[in-house]
């Protein structure tokens, strides 16, 4: 009797019946294709508006990086019924917030107001979606801005350039192959006429999903819908890069010499497209290395050999297929290919031993931790709800992920890293002090 | 009719829908919702401990947060050492070591974390009990392990490495150190040799005297009941012994008399970190605090900020410009940072004062503060989603001694502040006059134009005062090429060779006198010299190409054998003409920044072995100083003349101004006249 009580427990719980509180949402598609989802969530009197575009860095021109990335700059410089500059002072002085970020992938654009100026927001980025303004003036001060987001980001920062060169080694013909900042002197070279048609060929209601989280009346929320988006036009369809990127032939190595004073070392292995269940393996691979004090990396690089600073290993996760990074910073006086090695035969490890079921269950106990603390906000369920439906067409994911990380079984940890995490197939970045540096023979 | 009815219905909803959208107009807000706190409960064990609970099941999630409340520490030489042990506290207890209470942990997906200020740990509510039970050994049993604290002390040594390089990590600790000063705990930064100096007993030590219940206040949030809470609380932290814990008193900092630029170098950067520093006395819940949260929105709290829409929307010199500030019981500091581009960081600076002092000056619109009261107003609103955000309300008007009521009247008290209120501030925590100004850049590019803030001071990235900053040599810059390229500036080779005489007259006044300066050069290196005052003849010398006489007010006066050597040289106009002609030894010592301009310094081995150095500024190649060591009363001594403000004659370009030493003294000589090749015979270079 004792058994099977415990057995049924068992059940119950794999099952996520203790765990997960379902969140609720609606969604529907206007004829003009924009996509609508609505969550409600009366807790506390505010309101998430948001818009994700189906629009990246992988869209771009391979002569006009960095598109998509500024355009997150240039749609906040108002439209055909916001002044200049107008667009933040008008959500900030009615006590919202707003911000946008680009991947590889999509660009996001959101406000989080009070709930009684849901229809604000939607007048907000429904006037973005129809008439955003783009003209010189935008265009220049923007530029600005942009040089100087990647001087403190990217330049001014030790290791930050990794992200850049790591994605110029990985990939050769996938637009995977440059990062969302793009290039200053694309950005310089492009006319007004090229963002005028980047605007209209991306920014369109049938390449958005309008996501809306937090207090509102989803009955209302859809009349305002229709009112500011049912008359923007549809726009052509959209056709996205259709590349197939080859297996990577060899280990890619090279040494960055960088404003640093630790040496590091950053390796990516080319994963799956995320919807692939191996994505979900490979993500539970990089907890097991690096998630927690009890993590592989973390308890054998740094506390029992103490070679490394710090080390981790996270999934950049892709629609096309992203990468593996790990990465580890050498602590002071230890040689950096004693870390790499260290890492390496972390590696190997979870190839030849298949992990234990204490340590399974506890991958699948932090991923619970983590996707239900990662809806803790309203903006964060907008997002996430928006993500599920444009990436894996089903935005009711937000509930149902967690099944997919359990579909994964100890042999599949084994298997993944196997299949992907090869030596003969990937990028390794050893960065190190400018002072080592050699000095050219010509000087 | 039926029909008719219908028609007009579709009617009226279509041009309903029509009418209704005008997109020109901005929609009206609704009524406003009304903003509500919730509520939490507290209540203290016997030792003293405070504890806070705030019930919320939204998610399924309990989070633990144990706080000490006690007076900053200052660490001396050995700082650091209370990060050291709030970092320990969490590496194994008498009944676990660090492995397995890490695993422990990590299974249940919970976490974990110390520090010197506390405990804190969350977790799934279904891992409440054991989550807490492991939060209660860690604070009552830990261990100390002693090779734990080798580990820690390595990997803070590495850290501290790392930083070095890291401009904000560089930029956080001089802001401190410079500021609040070294004495002073807020001002400490620990160092590689700091760190060494620690031992296990200095951490063992502090845990013991300052991890008192009756200083700490423990705040849990979430998922869980007041009973369950209590139940809990009480089952293992009764057990926790009280005790006292001591107090301490610090000189209170003050702000620069006058501002002055705290500069740090870092040759790699390509943008330079400006914070712009006032230390207030603005203590939590204090009547300013909600003033001063208006005021520093309106210059710098975001994207509406004067400071975002000056230096990034109009100027585009920056990513983001912001303004914060904190409150403090001992003393708090307004900041203004941003990271600007090498070539406008002295541009930026200015802007920054200038509307800092604008705060005080000029009166703010109705307009922006209700917009700026209506930010607040919202994100005071949008803060109330995290539980935890009741939670630390709890915790202030526990810790603050605030009114129970601060936070339900903190909305009425934001909208009754007034545009005076505003102004009155923005000269009280505001003054451009009496700031630090820190800036972390690349010297070589910046630092000349800082001059004009205020005296300029150097640190290492540690924030310890050194020297002025050197630049880097471009490559394949040789001495030769600088003195070519003085010469060409002055007016080049062929115009200076056809100069076969000169007279220069320039004048001195001092004290109230005028001393008149004659010179005169005939080519090849004939020269005279002579210095009077009011027609009085003080002193002479001249060289007639071999010999040298010297008069000192009618008197000759010896001229050693060594200084002889270098009259040649001396004798001529132009003497860099000739250094290679007479085998002189050039040095490039280097470059570095002297009087707002980047320069090359040039030693000069002179025939009689003395050496000078001149500076030839990189932009225009123009001579703008010379040094010479001197031996003085106490040692050597740098003498410097001053080469300024060239003007053309005849297409040469000569010094209007020369700032020349006499002594402790630096005497100005101004030009009077040059005039070139006027005939001058050889005899007044004749020595009888």
């Amino acid at each position: 009797m004792r058994i099977k009580f415990t057995l049924l427990l068992t059940v119950l719980w794999l099952s996520g019946v203790f765990a997960q509180r379902s969140i609720k949402f609606e969604e529907y598609t206007l004829p003009n294709g924009l996509h609508v989802i609505l969550h409600e969530d009366h807790s506390t009197p505010i309101v998430a508006v948001t818009v994700l575009y189906h629009v990246g860095s992988k869209n771009e021109d391979p002569e006009r990086t960095g598109f998509a990335h500024f355009f997150e700059h240039l749609l906040f410089e108002g439209s055909e019924n916001i002044g200049r500059g107008e667009y933040s002072k008008i959500v900030v002085s009615s006590g919202g917030a707003l911000n946008a970020n680009t991947s590889h992938d999509r660009t996001f654009y959101y406000e989080v107001l009070p709930s009684n100026q849901l229809e604000l927001g939607l007048w907000l980025e429904s006037e973005r979606m129809l008439h955003a303004k783009i003209d010189i003036e935008g265009v220049e001060t923007q530029r600005e801005v942009v040089k100087e987001e990647k001087r403190t980001r990217i330049d001014n920062q030790p290791y930050m350039s990794f992200q850049e060169h790591m994605f110029k080694r990985a990939y050769s013909v996938h637009p995977y192959n440059w990062v969302p900042i793009g290039s200053m002197e694309h950005l310089n070279a492009a006319k007004l006429e090229e963002f005028i048609s980047f605007y209209k060929r991306f920014y369109i209601p049938n390449n958005a999903t309008l996501s809306i989280a937090g207090d509102f009346d989803s009955e209302q929320a859809k009349e305002w819908i229709q009112l500011y988006f049912g008359d923007i036009p549809k726009g052509a369809e959209i056709v996205r890069p259709n590349v197939v990127e080859p297996p990577l032939q060899g280990e890619i190595r090279d040494t960055i010499y960088d404003n640093i004073q630790l040496p590091a070392v950053f390796q990516a292995y080319r994963m799956p497209k995320q919807t692939d269940p191996d994505a979900y393996a490979l993500q539970l691979v990089t907890n097991l290395l690096s998630k927690g004090k009890s993590s592989r990396f973390q308890k054998e690089l740094v506390d029992n050999q103490q070679l490394a600073l710090q080390v981790m290993a996270f999934p950049y996760n892709l629609e096309d297929g992203g990468l593996f990074i790990s990465l580890g910073l050498v602590q002071m006086g230890k040689e950096l290919s004693d870390l790499e090695k260290g890492m390496d035969a972390e590696i190997l490890r979870i190839q030849n031993e298949l992990i234990s079921d204490e340590e399974y269950q506890k991958l699948l106990n932090q991923m619970e931790n983590d996707l239900i603390s990662s809806y803790a906000s309203v903006a964060g369920i907008a997002e996430a709800l928006a993500n599920f439906y444009v990436y894996f067409g089903d935005a009711n994911l937000i509930n149902t992920q967690i099944e997919r990380y359990r579909a994964v079984k100890k042999e599949d940890i084994q298997r993944v890293a196997k299949k992907y995490l090869t030596q003969g197939s990937r990028v390794v970045l050893i960065y190190l002090p400018k002072s080592m540096e050699p000095q050219s023979s010509n000087e | 009719m039926k029909k008719i009815i219908y028609i007009s219905l579709v009617l009226l909803l279509s041009q309903g829908l029509f009418a209704q959208l005008d997109r020109s107009k901005k929609p009206e807000p609704g009524p406003a919702p009304a903003i509500e706190i919730g509520a939490y409960e507290s209540f203290t064990l016997k030792n003293g401990l405070r504890v806070f609970v705030v019930t919320n099941t939204k998610l399924p999630r309990v989070l633990f947060s144990l706080e000490i409340d006690i007076d900053p520490i200052y660490e001396g030489s050995k700082a650091g050492y209370t990060a050291i042990a709030g970092d320990l506290i969490g590496r194994g207890t008498k009944t676990y070591t660090k492995a397995q209470l890490d695993a422990m942990v990590d299974f249940m997906g919970a976490r974990l974390s110390t520090s010197s200020q506390g405990i804190s740990a969350s977790c799934l509510t279904k891992h409440t009990d054991r989550t807490f039970e492991l939060f209660a050994d860690v604070l009552l049993n830990p261990s100390f392990p002693e090779a734990e604290f080798g580990k820690i002390k390595e990997q803070l040594k590495s850290g501290i490495k790392s930083g070095e390089d890291d401009p904000s990590t560089i930029a956080s600790n001089v802001a401190n150190a410079v500021t609040y000063g070294k004495l002073h705990p807020y001002g400490e930064v620990a160092t590689v040799e700091t760190v060494d100096a620690v031992s296990l007993e200095d951490c063992i030590k502090y845990f013991n005297t300052f991890f008192k219940p009756g200083a700490a206040y423990l705040v849990i949030v979430g998922d869980i009941s007041l009973k369950k809470a209590k139940k809990l609380v009480t089952k293992y932290l009764d057990k926790w012994p009280a005790g006292e814990v001591p107090t301490f008193q610090y000189e209170t900092p003050v702000n620069p008399a006058q501002s002055y630029v705290a500069f740090v170098n870092r040759d790699a950067s390509v943008q330079s970190i400006i914070q712009i520093m006032n230390l207030v006395d603005l203590k939590p819940g204090s009547p300013d605090a909600v003033k001063v949260a208006v005021t520093n929105q309106i210059l710098g709290g975001g994207s509406d900020g004067r400071l975002y829409l000056n230096l990034r929307e109009d100027k585009g010199y920056t990513y983001g410009a912001y303004s914060s500030y904190g409150t403090d019981k001992i003393i708090a500091m307004t900041t203004c940072e941003v990271s600007v581009r090498n070539a406008v960081t002295d541009s930026a600076i200015v802007e920054i004062l200038y509307e800092m002092g604008r705060l005080g000056k000029e009166a703010v619109s109705e307009e922006e503060l209700q917009s700026t009261k209506n930010y607040l107003t919202g994100s005071f609103g949008r803060s109330l989603e995290s539980p935890s955000t009741i939670a630390r309300f709890a915790r202030n008007i526990e810790k603050y001694k605030l009114p129970k009521d601060y936070y339900q009247k903190y909305l009425i008290n934001l909208n009754a502040v007034t545009i005076e209120d505003v102004r009155a501030i923005g000269a009280k925590y505001y003054s451009p006059e009496r700031s630090t100004i820190l800036v972390v850049g690349k010297y070589s590019d910046v630092g000349p134009a800082l001059k004009k803030f205020g005296k300029m001071r150097f640190y290492d990235v540690y924030g310890n005062p050194t020297e002025e900053p050197t630049i880097a040599l471009p490559d394949g810059v040789t001495a030769e090429m600088v003195i070519d390229n003085y010469i060409k500036a002055i007016g080049g080779r062929e115009k200076l060779a056809a100069i076969k005489d000169v007279s220069i007259e320039q004048k001195i006044e001092v004290q109230g006198s005028v001393l008149l300066l004659n010179q005169v050069y005939k080519s090849p290196n004939k020269s005279k010299q002579s210095m009077s005052m009011q027609g009085m003849e003080l002193f002479s010398s001249t060289y007639d190409g071999k010999r040298v006489k010297a008069v000192q007010q009618g008197m000759p006066v010896p001229v050693e054998e060594n200084e002889l050597l270098d009259y040649d040289l001396e004798s001529r106009f132009v003497p860099e003409l000739f250094y290679h002609e007479l085998g002189l030894q050039l040095i490039l010592k280097g470059a570095k920044v002297m009087d707002k301009s980047k320069v090359y310094e040039v030693e000069v081995v002179k025939p009689s072995g003395s050496r000078s150095s001149y500076y030839f500024d990189m932009e225009t190649g123009l001579k703008i100083a010379k040094t010479e060591i001197v031996p003085g009363p106490q040692g050597d001594l740098v003498q410097k003349t001053d080469y300024q403000k060239y003007t053309e004659h005849n297409g040469i370009l000569f010094p209007e101004v020369i700032i020349v030493p006499l002594g402790p003294q630096r005497l100005e000589s101004k030009l009077v006249k040059i005039e070139f090749n006027t005939g001058i015979k050889d005899s007044l270079f004749k020595i009888e």
